[in-house]
């Protein structure tokens, strides 16, 4: 998968996840407050880039993960070969 | 599956311990059943359990995991622990009193002691529930 | 399972158009707290959702069932001991084919412990 695709498909997951416009996704955006998320809705985040790219995200990953360039880079750093 | 009090595995006591036993589990998947009997707390005015008793059960039986799994790790008492969310529930049919339950659980991502769990409850293979949780396990 | 006077009493309901607001309040010495849990009661957030379908019933006059629930959010532990009125809010979002869309919040002193989306059907089996 391509950066851009892995952009691309997470935008339109999350967006569906989360009733987020995609169009409010930025690379320098941070995840949490575009996505409005708590303690409750996090889990849903870590859940749904497990669901889609079987990546199991440890909690001490999360905490580096602020923007969605942070996202997609993670991402594709940890995609399964 | 060796048989381990629900008493040992979940906080709840009567009149609202809404699981009878702890059929099987693994680290991220268990099995429960209950019967309704004619005391339930949640038993509506048709004789039926309700909806959110179903709820209640199923969220009880995740919490019969997590008490399974914190057992097995040497704690020394079932954690406590809430319901945070309820997303996804469906109510097909409300069980009858004198019926079983049999209800499977499947953990999935957890974060921040916030674990979401799915769960489905039949009866006599029938599907009646399915709903998916998110439980806060506060260790006790 | 009627919860009022067990759980809660409802001391005031007003409706108009598509939204109704309920005033009750939390009996600290129903028996549910002795199983919930023992020596620390907490309100089960199952008995919250019904405090929400049982003002909703009485809104409606005949029995409300919860066909569905998209998204309840308990946003805090409530416990017996609030020494405030729960208030319950409810909005009618539109029809269904056997019922209709829901939202609702319950709150006590300001604070919001619970929130509801979902779908009341009239029937159930």
């Amino acid at each position: 998968m391509t950066r851009n695709e892995i952009i691309e498909q997470v935008n339109s997951v999350l967006a569906d996840e989360f009733e987020v416009e995609a169009s409010a996704f930025l690379p320098e955006a941070n995840v949490k407050e575009t996505l409005s998320l708590d303690s409750l809705s996090l889990v849903d985040l870590v859940a749904i880039i497990q669901q889609t790219y079987k990546i199991k995200i440890p909690v001490t990953d999360l905490r580096s993960i602020q923007t969605f360039d942070d996202l997609y880079t993670y991402i594709e750093t940890h995609l399964p070969q | 599956m060796e048989t381990i009090p629900i008493e040992a595995l979940i906080p709840q006591r009567d009149p609202v311990l809404m699981v009878d036993e702890l059929l099987e589990a693994s680290d991220d998947a268990a099995t429960t059943s209950l019967t309704v009997r004619d005391d339930n707390f949640f038993l509506d005015e048709e004789g039926k359990l309700a909806e959110t008793g179903l709820i209640e059960h199923i969220a009880q039986s995740a919490s019969a995991l997590a008490g399974y799994r914190a057992l097995r790790s040497g704690a020394k008492e079932a954690p406590v622990g809430y319901i945070g969310e309820v997303k996804k529930f469906r109510c097909f049919r409300r069980p009858a009193q004198g019926e079983v339950l049999h209800t499977e659980i499947r953990q999935g991502a957890e974060v921040g002691g916030v674990a979401i769990v799915d769960g489905k409850v039949e009866v006599g293979g029938e599907l009646v529930a399915q709903t998916q949780l998110k439980i806060y396990v506060k260790p006790d | 399972m009627s919860l009022e006077g067990k759980y809660y009493q409802m001391c005031s309901a007003h409706w108009e158009a598509d939204s109704a607001t309920f005033h009750l309040r939390l009996l600290p010495q129903c028996e549910v707290y002795h199983g919930h849990f023992p020596g620390r009661p907490v309100c089960p957030g199952a008995c919250n959702i019904e405090m929400l379908r049982a003002c909703f019933t009485h809104w409606m006059g005949r029995r409300q069932y919860i066909g569905a629930i998209k998204q309840c959010r308990m946003l805090a532990v409530l416990t017996p001991d609030i020494d405030a009125d729960i208030e319950v809010r409810i909005n009618v979002l539109g029809e269904t084919a056997g019922g209709c869309q829901i939202s609702a919040t319950l709150s006590a002193a300001g604070k919001t412990y619970l929130e509801f989306k979902g779908e009341m059907l009239r029937e159930l089996a």
